[in-house]
C-alpha cells in the first residue's frame, strides 16, 4: 500500500474561550471550542479527497491542520511519513514548501496594497530566497498556468474579477511546487459559469503536476467532479468516509442523506417538495452527548442520544466507514424520501430548538 | 520554468536589457502614479486647493530659512521678508503723540503693531517655527506613538509576554487619555516654565497616546486578515509580515491622520503661546502675537486678524489634504477615478513579454 | 386620500382579465459613477400576477439585485438614475409616485427580505424590539390612526385590540419587554400587548422556542433563525407582494432548505405573491412558477420554470443550465461559456450576448437586438430574446 502523502491520525483541535472574569475567579474550567473531534484522514499521492460540510463542521480547520496553520491540541498531523504536529520556525517553513492553501475569501487573502507579482512570488521569496527579477521570471511563466495573462504583473488584486483573484490565489500556492494543495471553499464566491472554469484548471493542473488536493467545500457537485474519495463531517467528527461515486450515491449516513437531499437541483417537480429535516446545527462549546446529529436525525433512537457511534465499516462493506448506529438498516432510505411531495403543517417531531 | 543555461556574454546582455527595462518599468510606474495623483486632485478641486496650500507653505518656510544663511555665505545676505521682524519702525507722529499702529497700507501689507513692526515680516517669520513645531511634535508623537502601538497590536497573543507587555502599554496610554491634552500640556509647561522648548517637551507629552490607539487598532484589523494568513502560510517570516504586509497597510490611515495632525498641534502651540507660556513674548509666533494684542482686537484689527488668519489657512489647508490623502493613497480610489475597466478580467490567452508593462 | 381606482382590465374579448399584482414596463436603470455609465438594467418588463411567484434569475452583475430594489424604489437617486418605465403596483405607477407616499405602500404593499440578516437586523436592539416596530405600524394602519396607501390582506387571525395612541409612538422605547417592569410603566402595557403578537409570528416561521428568541439580540442568533425573523418581519405586515433578495445564498445548505420549505407554505397559507432573486438556478426550480433569465442587464428568457429548464430557448439559457454544478458528468471538462459578461458600460451593440453566443450571426451584432417575445413552437407565455431560438435546442 503506497504510503500516504499526507495524513492527520487522530487529531483534536480545541480552541479557547475568554473567560468571563467572574466565572475565572469561580474557578470553573475554561470553555472550549470543540472544533475537530479525533478525525483520521489520510490523503494519498495525486489523490483528491474532498471534505464536506456546513459551518461548524470543522472542515476548515482540518484543513488547516493539515497546512500545519494550526497546532493539533491531540492527535498527529503528517506529512510525507514525518510528524510536523509541533515544529515550530524554520523546520516548520520548511514544510511549507510541500503543502500549501488556497484561502476561501478572493477579496481578503490577497494584500490590496502589493501588485501580483509581490503577491504571488511571496512564497518563491520567503521559501526559495529568490531575488526580485527572477521571482518576477518565474512569476510571468506561471500565470498562463492558470490562465492569466503574464503581463499582469504589475497589477493590483482589485483591479481582477473574482475568478481572476482566485486563480493568483492558486498561482500563489503553485509557485513552490508543493505536493499537496488545500483548496478552502476555492468556487464558493464565485458564479457557476467561473466555478466550472476553475474546477477544469483545477483538474488539468492536477494531472500535469501531480498534484495531491484536499478540497474543502460545501458544493457538492465540485467534489462529485473532481474528488476521488470523500469525508463528510458533522460538529468537528467525520460521519462519513469513501470513494466519492459511492458516498453520494448511495450515503449511509442520515445526515449526507439529508445533506444531498437538501441541494437544490434545477429539475422538473422541486416546487412541490418539502424538506423534511428540521432543527439546527448545535453548540460547539457545549456538543450535545451521543451522536452529534441526534437532535435532528429523523431516523434517532434512544441509543444515538446517549452513545456516540464510533467510525466503522458497516457490515457486508468495504472500505467505507460510516459513524452511525443504524447504518445497515437505513441502507435503502435515499436522500428523495427526505423530500415530502405533500405539504407538511406545523412542526416535525424530533426536532430540538437551539 | 528552469532558466535554460547562457554563455557569459549573452548574460551580460541580458542583464543589462533587463536593467533597462527595470528603469524603464520604474519610470513607467512614476509616470502612472503621477497621473493617478493628478487624476485625483482633478477630481477633488478641495483636496487640489489643500495640496497646493501645503506644498506653497512648505516651500516658503523652506525658502524663509535656507536663503538667509546660503545668501550670506556667497556674500550677498538676502532676506526674503520685505522689514527684520525685530525692527522697530519709525512712526509717524502728530503733535507729541506717536501712532504706531499702522493699517494695512501698501508699504506695510498688514499693518503695523504698536512698537512699529511689520506684521507681515513677522507672520511670515513665525511660519518656518510654527510649521517645524507642527511636523516636529506630530512626526515625534507619531515615531513613538505609533512604534508602541504597533507593538501593543502586532504582539498582542493572549497567554504571552507580548499580551502582558502590550496590557502594560494600553493601560499606560489610556492614563494619559484621561487628562485633556490641551491642559496636560498646560500644567506641563507651566510647571516646567517659559520658553519654546519646555512647551514643546509639554505637547508632546501629551500627544503620543492618540497615535497609540490609533495605531494598535489599525495592527489589531490588519493582523486578522487573511493576506496576513496566506503570508504566513508561504513561510514568510514574523518580522518581514510586519514590515511587507501590516506596515504598508496601516501607512495609509496613520498618514491621514497626522497630516491633520500637523493643523491641531499648530493651534495647541499656538494657543499656549497665547496663553503665554509658550514662546517668549517678543518672539515672533502667531500665536503668541495674537496674545499681545488680544485686548486691541477692536482697535487694531490687523494686529490679530492676520496671525490668526494665517493660523487658520495653515490648519485648513493641511485639514483638506488629510481628507483627500486618502483617495490619493489607496490604490483602488486611484483606478476608479481613472478610466473603466479595462481587458484585464477576461483570462485572455495573449501572454505579453515579462517586464515593463502598461 | 387614496388615488383613483385602477380600471379593470379587459381582455381581447371584452371580458375582465385579472390585473397582475406588479407589472414592469420597459424599465431601464443607470448607475452614474465617475468611470462611466453603467447601464445595470435596460428596457425589462415583466408581469407578476398575484398569487404567483416569480424567480429572477443570473449571474453577478446581471441586474438581478438592480430590478429588485428598483421596484419599491430603495435605489439610490444618485448614482442610480431611472431612466425610463413604469413599475405598476396594483396599477399605480410606483416610479411617479411621489417620494413622501412610498413609505405608505412599503411594508403593507411590498415588504423585502435581503441576503445577509445580520446586516438587516439591528444590533442594538433584541429581536422582540425589531418585531414590536413592524406590529405598531400595522396596528397604527388598521385602527386608521396612520394611512396606509393599500388595504392590508386578509389571512391571519388576531383577535382586535386596540391599537397605540400616536402620542405614544413618540415614547419610543429603551422600555424592558418583560412583563414584570410593567409597573410603574403604564405606557409599556403595549409593549405587553405586542409581545403576543411577536410570538405569533415567530411561531408562524416555525421557531420553535419563541420566548426564549424574543429576548435575544441578534448576534446570539445563527443565520438561519435570523433569516426566518427577517422574513417574520417582512410579513407582519401582509404585504401583497415579497420581494426576495438571495435570501438564502448566505445559509447553510440544510437550512436553506428548511427555509425555502418554509417560505413554500408560508406562500400557500398566506397567499402572498414573491418576487424570488437568486443565482441559483436549483433555488429557483424550488420556489418558482414563473422564471425570468437577465443578463448584462436584459431579461433574455422568460416563462414557466419548468418548461424554461427543460426547452431553453435563448444561448445563454442553456448554457447556464449545463454549467449548473449538479450537470456535471464525469467525463471530460466542464462546459464553459468563454470569455466573460461584458463591461455595463460599453455594452455590445445589439444583443449583448452576441460576442460569447455559439449561434452569433451577423444580424446579432445589429442594433437594436432582439426583443423578448414568445418563439415559434413555445409554450403560451414562454418568451426568449433570440432571433435564433429554435435553434438552440440543437446545442450540445
Amino acid at each position: 500500500m503506497t504510503e500516504a502523502l499526507a495524513e492527520v491520525r487522530d487529531v483534536t483541535k480545541h480552541f479557547p474561550l475568554t473567560q468571563p472574569l467572574l466565572a475565572a475567579v469561580q474557578r470553573k474550567s475554561k470553555d472550549v471550542i470543540h472544533a475537530v473531534e479525533r478525525v483520521s484522514v489520510a490523503i494519498g499521492p495525486g489523490e483528491t479527497v474532498g471534505l464536506i460540510g456546513e459551518s461548524g463542521s470543522g472542515k476548515t480547520t482540518l484543513g488547516w491542520l493539515f497546512a500545519r496553520l494550526h497546532e493539533p491540541t491531540s492527535g498527529i498531523v503528517r506529512l510525507g511519513g514525518r510528524d510536523i504536529s509541533h515544529l515550530e520556525g524554520s523546520a516548520l517553513r520548511d514544510i511549507r514548501r510541500r503543502v500549501q492553501i488556497v484561502f476561501q475569501d478572493p477579496v481578503g487573502s490577497l494584500d490590496p496594497r502589493l501588485r501580483v507579482w509581490q503577491i504571488v512570488g511571496e512564497p518563491l521569496q520567503a521559501l526559495e530566497r529568490l531575488g526580485r527579477s527572477e521571482v518576477r521570471d518565474r512569476v510571468a511563466a506561471l500565470l498562463p498556468t492558470v490562465g492569466l495573462p503574464a503581463g499582469s504583473l504589475d497589477q493590483y488584486p482589485h483591479e481582477f474579477s473574482g475568478g481572476g483573484r482566485q486563480r493568483l490565489s492558486l498561482a500563489r500556492a503553485l509557485s513552490v511546487q508543493p505536493k499537496l494543495v488545500i483548496l478552502d471553499e476555492p468556487t464558493s464566491a464565485l458564479d457557476v459559469a467561473v466555478q466550472a472554469q476553475i474546477l477544469n484548471r483545477l483538474v488539468a493542473l492536477q494531472r500535469e503536476l501531480g498534484l495531491s488536493y484536499l478540497l474543502i467545500t460545501h458544493n457538492v457537485a465540485a467534489v462529485r467532479y473532481v474528488a476521488d474519495r470523500v469525508a463528510v463531517m458533522y460538529l468537528g467528527k467525520i460521519a462519513e468516509l469513501g470513494g466519492v461515486r459511492d458516498v453520494l450515491e448511495r450515503p449511509l449516513h442520515p445526515y449526507t442523506k439529508a445533506l444531498l437531499a437538501a441541494v437544490p437541483a434545477p429539475e422538473p417537480g422541486r416546487r412541490r417538495t418539502r424538506y423534511r429535516v428540521t432543527g439546527e446545527i448545535p453548540s460547539l462549546v457545549h456538543p450535545p452527548p451521543g451522536c452529534p446529529f441526534a437532535a435532528r436525525c429523523p431516523f434517532v433512537i434512544d441509543r444515538c442520544r446517549t452513545e456516540e457511534p464510533l467510525l466503522r465499516i458497516p457490515e457486508g462493506m468495504e472500505r467505507r466507514w460510516v459513524a452511525c448506529h443504524r447504518a445497515e438498516e437505513l441502507v435503502d432510505v435515499r436522500p428523495a424520501d427526505l423530500l415530502a411531495a405533500e405539504p407538511v403543517s406545523g412542526s416535525d417531531s424530533a426536532a430540538e430548538a437551539e | 520554468m528552469a532558466l535554460t543555461a547562457r554563455s557569459s556574454s549573452t548574460r551580460t546582455e541580458a542583464d543589462a536589457n533587463r536593467q533597462l527595462s527595470r528603469v524603464l518599468a520604474w519610470i513607467g510606474q512614476l509616470r502612472r502614479g503621477s497621473r493617478g495623483l493628478y487624476r485625483v486632485l482633478r477630481a477633488n478641486p478641495l483636496t487640489l486647493v489643500g495640496f497646493a496650500l501645503v506644498v506653497l507653505l512648505t516651500l516658503t518656510a523652506v525658502a524663509l530659512v535656507i536663503v538667509p544663511p546660503i545668501s550670506a555665505a556667497f556674500g550677498h545676505p538676502m532676506s526674503l521678508t520685505p522689514y527684520d521682524p525685530n525692527a522697530l519702525l519709525p512712526c509717524p507722529t502728530v503733535g507729541n503723540q506717536s501712532f504706531c499702529a499702522q493699517p494695512p497700507s501698501l508699504e506695510h501689507f498688514f499693518g503695523t503693531d504698536r512698537a512699529g513692526r511689520d506684521v507681515f515680516s513677522r507672520v511670515l517669520t513665525a511660519l518656518p517655527l510654527d510649521l517645524a513645531i507642527g511636523f516636529l511634535i506630530a512626526g515625534f508623537a507619531l515615531l513613538t506613538g505609533g512604534g508602541l502601538g504597533l507593538i501593543a497590536g502586532f504582539w498582542d497573543r493572549p497567554g504571552t509576554i507580548g499580551a502582558a507587555v502590550s496590557l502594560t502599554i494600553m493601560r499606560i496610554t489610556d492614563v494619559f487619555l484621561a487628562f485633556p491634552s490641551l491642559v496636560l500640556a498646560l500644567a506641563i509647561a507651566a510647571s516646567l516654565g517659559r520658553g519654546t522648548i519646555p512647551s514643546i517637551i509639554a505637547i508632546l507629552l501629551t500627544w503620543w497616546p492618540y497615535y497609540v490607539r490609533l495605531t494598535r487598532g489599525e495592527v489589531l484589523a490588519v493582523k486578522h486578515q487573511p493576506y496576513v494568513t496566506a503570508a504566513r502560510a508561504a513561510g514568510v517570516a514574523e518580522w518581514r509580515i510586519l514590515f511587507r504586509h501590516v506596515l504598508r497597510n496601516i501607512a495609509e490611515p496613520l498618514v491621514v491622520y497626522f497630516t491633520m495632525d500637523v493643523g491641531t498641534v499648530l493651534v495647541v502651540f499656538s494657543t499656549i503661546s497665547f496663553i503665554g507660556i509658550g514662546v517668549p513674548p517678543n518672539v515672533p509666533e502667531w500665536g503668541n502675537m495674537i496674545q499681545a494684542y488680544s485686548d486691541y482686537l477692536l482697535i487694531f484689527p490687523w494686529v490679530v486678524a492676520f496671525p490668526g488668519l494665517a493660523i487658520f489657512v495653515t490648519v485648513l489647508a493641511f485639514s483638506l489634504l488629510g481628507d483627500g490623502l486618502r483617495d490619493i493613497l489607496d490604490p483602488r480610489s486611484r483606478r476608479a477615478l481613472s478610466q473603466a475597466e479595462t481587458t484585464t478580467r477576461a483570462p485572455a490567452a495573449a501572454a505579453t513579454a515579462a517586464g515593463a508593462s502598461g | 386620500m387614496l388615488p383613483p381606482q385602477p380600471q379593470p382590465r379587459r381582455g381581447p374579448r371584452g371580458d375582465v382579465v385579472a390585473e397582475p399584482l406588479l407589472e414592469v414596463k420597459g424599465l431601464s436603470v443607470d448607475y452614474e459613477v465617475g468611470a462611466g455609465t453603467f447601464h445595470a438594467l435596460s428596457d425589462v418588463s415583466l408581469e407578476l400576477p398575484a398569487g404567483h411567484v416569480v424567480g429572477i434569475v443570473g449571474e453577478t452583475g446581471c441586474g438581478k439585485s438592480t430590478l429588485a430594489h428598483a421596484i419599491p424604489r430603495l435605489l439610490r437617486e444618485p448614482p442610480a438614475r431611472i431612466r425610463s418605465g413604469e413599475v405598476r403596483f396594483r396599477g399605480m405607477d410606483l416610479l411617479t409616485l411621489p417620494k413622501w407616499k412610498l413609505p405608505l405602500v412599503r411594508g403593507t404593499g411590498i415588504s423585502m427580505v435581503f441576503q445577509e440578516p445580520i446586516n438587516s437586523l439591528n444590533p442594538a436592539f433584541r429581536v422582540f424590539d425589531q418585531l414590536a416596530e413592524a406590529v405598531r405600524i400595522r396596528k397604527m394602519r388598521e385602527s386608521g390612526q396612520a394611512p396606509g396607501l393599500v388595504p392590508g390582506s386578509e389571512g391571519f387571525d388576531y383577535s382586535k385590540r386596540e391599537g397605540p395612541k400616536p402620542a405614544d409612538a413618540l415614547t419610543r422605547p429603551l422600555l424592558p419587554s418583560r412583563p414584570e417592569a410593567r409597573k410603574g410603566f403604564s405606557r409599556v402595557l403595549h409593549r405587553v400587548d405586542f409581545r403576543e403578537d411577536a410570538l405569533d409570528y415567530l411561531r408562524l416561521v416555525r421557531i420553535n422556542d419563541p420566548e426564549t428568541i424574543l429576548d435575544l439580540y441578534p448576534h446570539e442568533l445563527s443565520g438561519g433563525m435570523r433569516q426566518r425573523i427577517m422574513i417574520a418581519m417582512a410579513l407582519s405586515e401582509k404585504p401583497s407582494l415579497l420581494i426576495a433578495d438571495e435570501p438564502t445564498s448566505a445559509l447553510d445548505i440544510t437550512i436553506q432548505a428548511q427555509v425555502l420549505t418554509l417560505m413554500k407554505e408560508l406562500i400557500e397559507e398566506i397567499r402572498t405573491s414573491i418576487l424570488f432573486i437568486s443565482h441559483d438556478l436549483g433555488v429557483i426550480a424550488e420556489m418558482a412558477d414563473d422564471v425570468g433569465v437577465m443578463y448584462a442587464g436584459h431579461l433574455v428568457e422568460f416563462g414557466p420554470v419548468d418548461d424554461v429548464y427543460e426547452h431553453p430557448r435563448h444561448p445563454y439559457t442553456k448554457a447556464l443550465l449545463r454549467s449548473a454544478p449538479n450537470q456535471y458528468k464525469d467525463d471530460g471538462p466542464l462546459p464553459s461559456l468563454p470569455g466573460s459578461v461584458p463591461n455595463l458600460s460599453r455594452l455590445p451593440s445589439g444583443c449583448s450576448f452576441h460576442p460569447r453566443c455559439p449561434l452569433a450571426k451577423p444580424v446579432c451584432s445589429d442594433d437594436p437586438g432582439p426583443v423578448l417575445e414568445v418563439q415559434k413552437g413555445t409554450a403560451a407565455g414562454h418568451e426568449a430574446a433570440c432571433y435564433f431560438s429554435e435553434e438552440v435546442a440543437g446545442l450540445p
